[in-house]
């Protein structure tokens, strides 16, 4: 069976747990990096010019852009900003229902999670347009 | 959704609290540096992934304004900006507003302290001569309870 794409407003990010109630509200974007650390393992006993890849270790961020830019919600970004704890911070395909606003998470094959530290905000605040919230959580620890 | 112009930054003179006079934009930027805590000890039972623990905060604030002429008290300045690039920190405070002006406080979001680094005013042919101000935030912020 082939695949069906699916569109960027069902793959959506999750903060604070894997649930409808925790999908990130009025987003607008989010983009995940998975990285991979690459350090040439060529030595003098290579015997040719080719670098020789090894992957010596892993990391990944998240990073939303979402307009939910009310008193308490930016209270509540800053209060994590300022935290040393971490938060659960995953992404996952969410279903089309009515009345469910694209939030349900559908456990697909290549939904992720893991822990995070909120290390960059930026609030954008342009006269006449919406205000933009841009948040970047760093993974820490396995991404799952 | 809320709108850009009901988010200002104050700054605090004595017991009042000044807007920018004519500001256009507003840029409130929180950063963390991270440090990957893993050592030789670390037992890789799910893998080879870094774990990263906060070492360092900091932010900035960027303000984009219209240059004005003529008195405003009641407001900050491109003059009360270039006065500003020194040393001296000033407190400041992120708030929605609304009201006559979009300049009265009806909710704080946080507060703290802050140094004007650089501002660069333009006057661009058949444009608004505007400018944009630079502070770095001093110490922690507060949010407001």
């Amino acid at each position: 069976m082939a695949l069906t794409k699916i569109m960027g407003q069902n793959f959506r990010a999750f903060v604070g747990g894997h649930a409808a109630a925790n999908a990130v509200v009025e987003e607008t974007n989010c983009a995940v990096q998975i990285q991979g650390n690459m350090e040439d393992a060529s030595t003098k006993d290579t015997e040719n010019a080719w670098t020789t890849e090894a992957m010596t270790s892993k990391q990944w961020q998240i990073q939303v852009d979402e307009l939910n830019a009310t008193a308490a919600r930016l209270k509540a970004i800053i209060t994590q900003f300022n935290s040393d704890s971490t938060v659960s911070v995953g992404f996952d395909q969410t279903a089309t229902t009515a009345g469910g606003q694209n939030r349900t998470p559908s456990n697909a094959p290549f939904a992720r999670s893991g822990q995070a530290h909120l290390t960059d905000v930026s609030i954008s605040a342009p006269n006449r347009q919406n205000i933009q919230v841009s948040l970047t959580y760093q993974g820490t620890g396995a991404l799952s | 959704m809320d709108k850009g112009q009901h988010l200002r930054l104050l700054i605090k003179n004595g017991q009042t609290k000044q807007p920018f006079a004519l500001a256009t934009g507003l840029t409130f930027h929180l950063s963390a540096a991270t440090e990957d805590s893993t050592t030789k000890d670390t037992t890789d039972t799910t893998g080879i992934w870094n774990e990263y623990e906060v070492t360092q905060r900091s932010g900035d604030i960027q303000i984009d304004a219209l240059v004005g002429v003529g008195s405003e008290s009641a407001a900050k300045t491109l003059n009360d900006v270039i006065n500003g690039i020194n040393d001296a920190t000033f407190d400041w405070e992120l708030a929605i507003v609304g009201g006559a002006n979009n300049r009265v406080v009806s909710s704080t979001i946080a507060t703290g302290q802050g140094k004007f680094v650089s501002v660069n005013p333009t006057g661009q042919n058949r444009q608004n001569a505007s400018y944009t101000a630079s502070m770095n935030i001093y110490g922690p912020v507060t949010v407001a309870s």
